[in-house]
């Protein structure tokens, strides 16, 4: 359905990407966003919060969001058509996300996952590994979302990861179909498949 | 019916020990209402809208699948989707009779479907199906719907097993809605996936 780019094969050189370097400036901005109330709560000297193990794994989540987001802003470029209409909107939604989970930690007076300057996100040839790629990480988001959501607390919180876990089992759809894979592989969606 | 009546009456109620203890200025009358009014559902409440909105989701795929109007391939999704609301409804019934509820019972007849999509704001008719797009259009409403309801009881309910049970399933249903919206508008990324959040 997200249609590759005809030029894909001139591009396979470009594709072996052997970790992205550069994320884009949207996503310093975002994350900015994040962080700067996580200072807020970081630079205060109080006892550790109660909700550690909630905090972690809110952490962990956020830390994978800035790894898709690396992942999509470094192929962005590299894609046409429907397959670049589809990883433009997957970034700015995966940045919608770190916002997100970095205003949940905040909240639960911790601090969040600083953006890192560059991800390893491995190599990838051509638009199939890209896509294999995409898919193994919105994995382990939608796993990661699914170990944090009954360790928290506020009903409003799980509300929310909820609902980006389930947004990116979207994404999962549209690259297993990109990858001519059943879109649909699970009844119980485990991140797994 | 019964449930329902008793239900509208006991709303009736409150309604009116709220307004009493206010005109009274009573705390006393204020505070039982309020108490009752705040009470949250108990997880087999919440189990019932899941299952409800689950079997018209049944009964919407099957009719879709016998009407013969979609092609093969999105008769094939469509079939895919089915056989994954089976699988929910199975476990969640499963869950609630564990809870000691009673599953609400299957529906019958189209006319009764129809009501209950019109119930949820559904314009769309099983009875005035006639193209691919009118079946595609049904399912992806009724997906949505589902999304809703596990959305809204992800927020309510208690039990872990049934937190992750819900969310594994709301991510089931959102991509059942992502892959019929792009059988539908095969080009627009952007009605398929529309949200950063799926509510």
């Amino acid at each position: 359905v997200v249609s590759e780019n005809p030029d894909a094969a001139s591009r396979r050189t470009l594709l072996t990407v052997a970790g992205a370097t550069a994320l884009a400036g949207a996503v310093a901005g975002i994350s900015a966003c994040g962080s700067g109330s996580a200072s807020k709560s970081g630079s205060t000297t109080s006892p550790p919060p109660a909700n550690e193990v909630e905090i972690r794994l809110l952490n962990r989540a956020l830390d994978l969001e800035y790894r898709a987001a690396a992942l999509y802003t470094a192929i962005v470029p590299l894609l046409a058509g429907r397959a670049h209409a589809a990883a433009k909107l997957f970034l700015e939604q995966e940045l919608a996300h770190a916002t997100t989970l970095a205003g949940l930690i905040a909240n639960a007076e911790g601090k969040p996952t600083k953006q890192r300057s560059n991800y390893d996100i491995g190599r990838a040839r051509g638009l199939h590994g890209v896509f294999e790629m995409l898919v193994t990480l919105e994995n382990a988001q939608v796993a990661a979302y699914l170990d944090a959501i009954t360790q928290l607390n506020r009903s409003s919180d799980r509300a929310s990861v909820a609902s980006i876990l389930a947004n990116d089992a979207q994404h999962l759809s549209v690259a297993l179909l990109t990858l001519g894979r059943n879109p649909i592989p699970e009844a119980f969606v485990t991140g797994r498949a | 019916m019964h449930s329902d009546e008793h239900a509208a009456t006991r709303r009736q109620l409150i309604c009116r020990t709220i307004k009493l203890g206010a005109l009274a200025g009573a705390g006393s009358l204020a505070s039982v209402a309020s108490a009752e009014a705040a009470a949250p559902p108990s997880d087999a409440e919440l189990l019932l809208p899941i299952l409800g909105t689950e079997l018209l989701a049944i009964y919407s795929y099957r009719a879709i699948l016998h009407s013969a109007l979609m092609s093969e391939s999105a008769q094939r999704l469509a079939a895919r989707c089915f056989a994954q609301e089976h699988a929910h409804i199975g476990a969640f019934k499963a869950a609630l009779e564990q809870l000691g509820g009673t599953p609400p019972l299957p529906l019958k007849t189209v006319s009764a479907a129809d009501a209950v999509l019109a119930a949820h704001h559904i314009p769309n008719r099983l009875a005035h199906l006639r193209t691919e797009r009118d079946c595609l259009t049904i399912l992806v409403r009724v997906e949505n719907v589902l999304a809703n309801v596990y959305h809204t009881a992800i927020s309510q309910l208690t039990d872990p097993r049934l937190i992750e049970l819900s969310a594994q399933v709301l991510a089931c249903e959102a991509q059942h809605a992502t892959v019929l919206n792009l059988t539908l508008h095969p080009h627009d990324i952007d009605r398929a996936v529309p949200s950063s959040y799926v509510e």
